[in-house]
């Protein structure tokens, strides 16, 4: 998979934050899920500094930046009480220089994480 | 029972949703923000454009605030004051490229120098109850050129780390305007626009105690929001426009601010 959009995802109306990177107009990855689960994990996968939105069922948006601050630049997206639908993954750059490629996961986990990316291992 | 999802992604899903135009849902609004900007990137000299937003909210994309700013390696001072109960707030910033924030004076979040660019940052603040400074610096170098700015009050009882006070409002020009020592605010205003009181007793703009009448000539929040805040809940006429009331905190050093009555949508108040 790989993260080229141009669209600001900070002009979502996310609750709380403003959703960092750039996107694009179309989801980069769609899945229904067929019944309400515990919890849902999205996260994201590369060697360079990328983001992460997930479009909910009910519309509304989730976004992340970085899995742990400061030490961990791999985007999460963390869903408590997923509910049944729809949802839509969008995967975020920083700049818009250059595309970012890597792996989208998507897992019924309240502890999975993505790999370690470094802030001082990050390609430039 | 949820069937178990988990998906390795190495090409693009075809999707067929749009994303909706929005703007970005902002918790913190009522302050009258200035904004100089200036034409280089360290603040330096006198601003070269000063603007006015009740919300820190800009993406300039690839150009500048204004033809006379360079799209590149320049800066901008955003100040306001705001009023904060005790307790921790919970600041939410997105610039590219780099930003500095600091309340009363004190650096409390800094980004400038450590590449940060476009990262969103989210980090709390425990603040005195007051009206404090609140001062975001923006330095904008290369491409993209964006801030936003954000806070919501996540906790009470906390107590707060000690702040320096705001420095000093110049002191009211002399000359031969009459001055007089300010009154006292009123506890309570009733308007036809609605029970100003709540926001005397807590300091706020007036706008949050905006009510329409429902009138077709009744005016706009949004208009309201644009009026400085009232400081001096004190009605006064009209033909007292050129009369300026003066304040003496009798702090160290005395400060003074002068009032002068003026219209605004809720009567006329000194500000």
């Amino acid at each position: 998979m790989t993260a080229e959009g141009s669209v600001p995802a900070f002009e979502l109306p996310a609750d709380d934050v403003f959703c960092a990177g750039f996107i694009g107009e179309e989801p980069d990855f769609s899945f229904d899920l067929e019944a309400e689960g515990d919890r849902l994990r999205v996260y994201f996968e590369s060697q360079a500094d990328s983001t992460l939105v997930v479009q909910l069922p009910d519309g509304t948006y989730l976004c992340n930046d970085d899995a742990v601050t400061g030490d961990n630049l791999n985007p999460l997206v963390e869903i408590p009480a997923p509910s049944s639908g729809r949802y839509n993954v969008f995967v975020g750059r920083l700049q818009l220089d250059e595309p970012i490629t890597g792996e989208l996961f998507v897992v019924e986990s309240s502890t999975q994480m993505p790999a370690d990316l470094d802030p001082s291992t990050e390609q430039e | 029972m949820l069937k178990r999802l988990t998906y390795l992604l190495a090409v693009l899903a075809l999707a067929l949703t749009l994303l909706p135009a929005a703007g970005s849902v902002q918790a913190q609004s009522g302050n009258q923000w200035r904004m100089d900007f200036f034409n280089n990137p360290d603040w330096e000299g006198g601003p070269s454009l000063t603007q006015f937003a009740t919300l820190i909210n800009f993406n300039w994309g690839l150009g500048s605030p204004a033809p006379n700013v360079p799209v590149d390696n320049f800066t901008g001072r955003f100040t306001t004051d705001a009023w904060f109960y005790a307790g921790v707030y919970r600041f939410n910033i997105l610039a590219d490229d780099e930003f500095r924030l600091l309340i009363d004076g004190t650096v409390v979040f800094d980004t400038i120098g450590r590449g940060q660019s476009g990262k969103q940052q989210v980090f709390d603040v425990g603040i005195a109850q007051g009206t404090r400074r609140v001062q975001v610096d923006y330095r904008e170098l290369t491409q993209n050129a964006y801030i936003f700015v954000d806070w919501q009050y996540v906790k009470d009882g906390v107590v707060a780390p000690p702040v320096n006070p705001p420095p000093a409002l110049p002191a009211p020009p002399t000359g031969s305007t009459p001055w007089s020592q300010v009154p006292p605010s009123q506890s309570s205003v009733q308007t036809q626009f609605g029970d100003y009181t709540p926001c005397i007793q807590q300091g706020i703009h007036q706008s949050n105690c905006f009510q329409s009448d429902g009138a077709w000539n009744s005016p706009n929040l949004g208009s309201i929001q644009l009026e400085p805040q009232i400081q001096v809940w004190m009605n006064c006429e009209p033909a007292d426009s050129d009369k300026t009331w003066v304040t003496d905190n009798r702090t160290n050093p005395v400060t003074t601010r002068s009032y002068r009555c003026s219209k605004t949508l809720a009567g006329y108040f000194p500000r």
